[in-house]
């Protein structure tokens, strides 16, 4: 009678398997880390533009005035302190410039849809940088990951079914073979994979303590008592604007 | 896809514009942080006591406030408050003293300077002045009571107190000789001023490195052996120097380095550590820097300055009728277009605490003041809050999110300035 013969899988195959289900396991939560990480960026630069639209154009304007006031009183005074005052505020209202100029005036809000935040943590999950088997691989996932995190922080799905798309059909998706070359590979992006976790909650952090995020918090906390703050400190800003005007306007001209 | 084809770098070098702005941008963002936080600063007044001529709070939040003589020049008693109890003690008081026999009342009477220890759990109080010398006087915050004197009576008689920064366990008193008190033995013990050398003003410097208490007793200064000269404004150095100045002249000297004292009580060594201001000339401040001793400016002020305030900047803020500002590593000063009477300025932000008189009538007790809040680097206001009666002192907690502010009226305004609004 024939018997047909059964696989019997080898130790190194068992171990493969053990060890796909628990690069599995990391991949998914490192795709969902990755999904809190770029929200909170999203959620801040969003609050950064808004921030910028409403208060810093202002602030740019009062510092314009102030150096403007400052300059005068030097050409008036011409002491090498007022001088001096002088050029601090021109710089002041120089950087002030650069900043405004430097972000995006249109202001978005950061709202991602249950697809958008889907589609992300596909892409975190096939692309990771840290998932990479060699540097070529991991040069191409870093760009796609730049790109993904834009598109995602845009809310833009269709560029990120893209970048799925470009990487699922790149050579660099296919897997070699041999249980243990594949078995080195797995074992080496499970370390990437723990490494880039243990990252992630400092960056989460780092985020989290930064100044914009503290006004950011300030900025939920009027919201919940039915007030605006970027809205009063315009307002404020305004006034200060105002003040700044008039002492320009009662200074003697040369 | 062509596989072959590497991929286009998006960005190999980051540009220095960017990087610019970046750092532009997050001043701004900062800028409006400040402003939120110090916008929505929380006064809240309480009565505690009437007519206190100065407070001081710990680095544990106590507040000390002391009552002084007509001419400022006694302290009359000293009350401890803890803002967290909300629980006020008087510990010094003429009814207390008048218990303690003619030597304790006689003490009382002639004290002159309090401080509190680094640890904030003392406050030390010191008498001058008096030709029998007396050792200091040492209460304890949290019970709010007198725990004893310290130091052997023939050997203290401090004009005032300073801490060292760079080891909270050490206060130096100076008077007619310096000392250097381990404040956290029990009890304190006091080291003798060891003596590096005499420079050309009379400064005695202690290094950070020496033992205090090794030289012999011949070291010891000689205006304590002449018994003719006193000790002003001692000072710690970041790096543990202390530098105290010494005078066997006359006594307008003497008063004029005393003045410098009071007018600098809050800090007198800069922010970064390196000048120290000793004396005001006429129309002038002088500072010098720590290490050497040498002069590093000389400013222009008022004629008259009431309160001198360094700033986190480093930048040296001074009240006289108008308020100027020092730099001092120039030694430049230019007016600002402010009118105050005090100054107190943040410990962290570049922002500076006012008081500035809104009417000034024939009686002064009837004046009333703002407290205005106002950002140095381009003057604008970021809080306001009326008081009434003179501003006698204002102090700032050690980790700036609280304005002590003391009244002629006997109110202590409290500016709390909290993340949430």
């Amino acid at each position: 009678m024939h018997k047909s013969i059964a696989h019997l899988p080898t130790p190194e195959e068992e171990e493969l398997a053990t060890k796909r289900v628990e690069l599995n396991r990391l991949e998914d939560e490192l795709a969902e880390r990755e999904l809190r990480l770029a929200g909170i960026r999203g959620e801040l630069a969003a609050f950064q533009r808004r921030y910028f639209r409403t208060v810093g154009l202002l602030y740019v304007e009062l510092d314009e005035i102030n150096a403007q006031t400052a300059e005068q009183q030097a050409r008036s005074v011409k002491t090498e302190a007022a001088t001096s005052a002088a050029a601090s505020a021109r710089q002041r209202a120089r950087e002030s410039r650069a900043a405004l100029d430097a972000q995006a005036t249109e202001a978005r809000d950061f709202a991602p849809s249950a697809e958008l935040k889907s589609l992300y943590r596909e892409v975190a999950k096939r692309v990771h940088p840290d998932l990479a088997a060699d540097a070529a691989d991991r040069s191409k996932r870093e760009r796609l990951m730049a790109q993904a995190n834009q598109a995602y922080e845009q809310g833009d799905a269709d560029r990120l079914r893209k970048i799925l798309e470009e990487y699922e059909t790149s050579p660099e998706s296919v897997h070699g073979s041999g249980v243990a070359a594949d078995l080195v590979r797995v074992i080496r992006k499970i370390a990437q994979a723990k490494k880039r976790l243990a990252q992630i909650d400092p960056e989460i952090h780092e985020l989290l303590d930064s100044d914009l995020a503290k006004l950011k918090a300030k900025a939920e906390e009027w919201q919940k008592q039915g007030r605006d703050l970027l809205v009063e400190m315009a307002e404020r800003v305004q006034e200060q604007i105002a003040g700044a005007r008039r002492r320009l306007e009662e200074l003697p001209l040369d | 896809m062509d596989s072959h084809q590497s991929p286009k770098p998006e960005c190999l070098v980051p540009s220095p514009t960017g990087a610019l702005a970046r750092t532009a941008a997050s001043a701004l963002i900062k800028r409006g942080l400040q402003d939120v936080t110090f916008t929505c600063a929380r006064w809240t007044r309480k009565h505690l006591w009437e007519g206190p001529r100065a407070v001081r709070v710990s680095p544990l939040g106590y507040v000390a406030g002391r009552w002084e003589s007509r001419y400022g020049d006694r302290i009359l008693s000293i009350a401890i408050y803890n803002p967290e109890s909300d629980r006020r003690s008087v510990i010094e008081a003429p009814c207390l003293a008048t218990r303690l026999g003619g030597a304790e009342q006689k003490l009382l009477d002639l004290l002159t300077s309090f401080a509190w220890s680094p640890c904030g759990r003392y406050l030390l109080a010191a008498a001058v002045d008096d030709p029998a010398p007396l050792p200091l006087r040492l209460y304890g915050a949290k019970q709010s009571e007198f725990l004893g004197v310290i130091g052997e009576p023939d050997v203290v008689q401090p004009v005032s107190l300073r801490h060292a920064p760079w080891k909270a366990k050490y206060l130096a008193t100076a008077g007619h000789a310096i000392r250097i008190w381990d404040i956290e033995c029990n009890p304190p013990e006091p080291f003798r001023l060891a003596k590096r050398a005499a420079l050309d003003f009379s400064a005695w410097v202690l290094q950070a490195n020496q033992t205090p208490g090794e030289l012999p007793s011949e070291d010891l200064p000689p205006a304590h052996r002449s018994g003719g000269g006193a000790f002003a404004n001692p000072a710690f150095s970041a790096d543990g120097t202390l530098i105290a100045v010494s005078t066997e002249s006359t006594e307008s000297v003497l008063s004029q380095l005393r003045k410098a004292t009071a007018l600098s009580s809050g800090q007198q060594v800069s922010t970064e550590w390196n000048e120290l201001v000793l004396s005001q000339g006429p129309e002038s401040i002088v500072g010098f820097e720590v290490s050497t001793l040498e002069q590093r400016f000389e400013a222009k002020t008022p004629a008259t300055v009431d309160s001198l305030s360094w700033a986190a900047s480093g930048e040296l803020i001074a009240c006289g009728e108008r308020v100027y500002r020092i730099e001092a590593r120039r030694g430049t000063s230019s007016a600002l277009p402010l009118q105050a009477e005090f100054c107190c300025c943040h410990p962290v932000h570049d922002i500076c605490a006012f008081a500035s008189c809104k009417s000034k009538g024939s009686r002064r007790s009837l004046s009333s003041y703002n407290v205005l809040l106002v950002r140095l680097a381009d003057l604008v206001t970021v809080a306001e809050q009326p008081v009434a009666g003179d501003v006698d002192d204002m102090c700032w907690s050690p980790d700036g999110r609280k304005l002590y502010v003391v009244t002629s009226a006997g109110d202590l305004w409290t500016c709390a300035f909290s993340e949430v609004p």
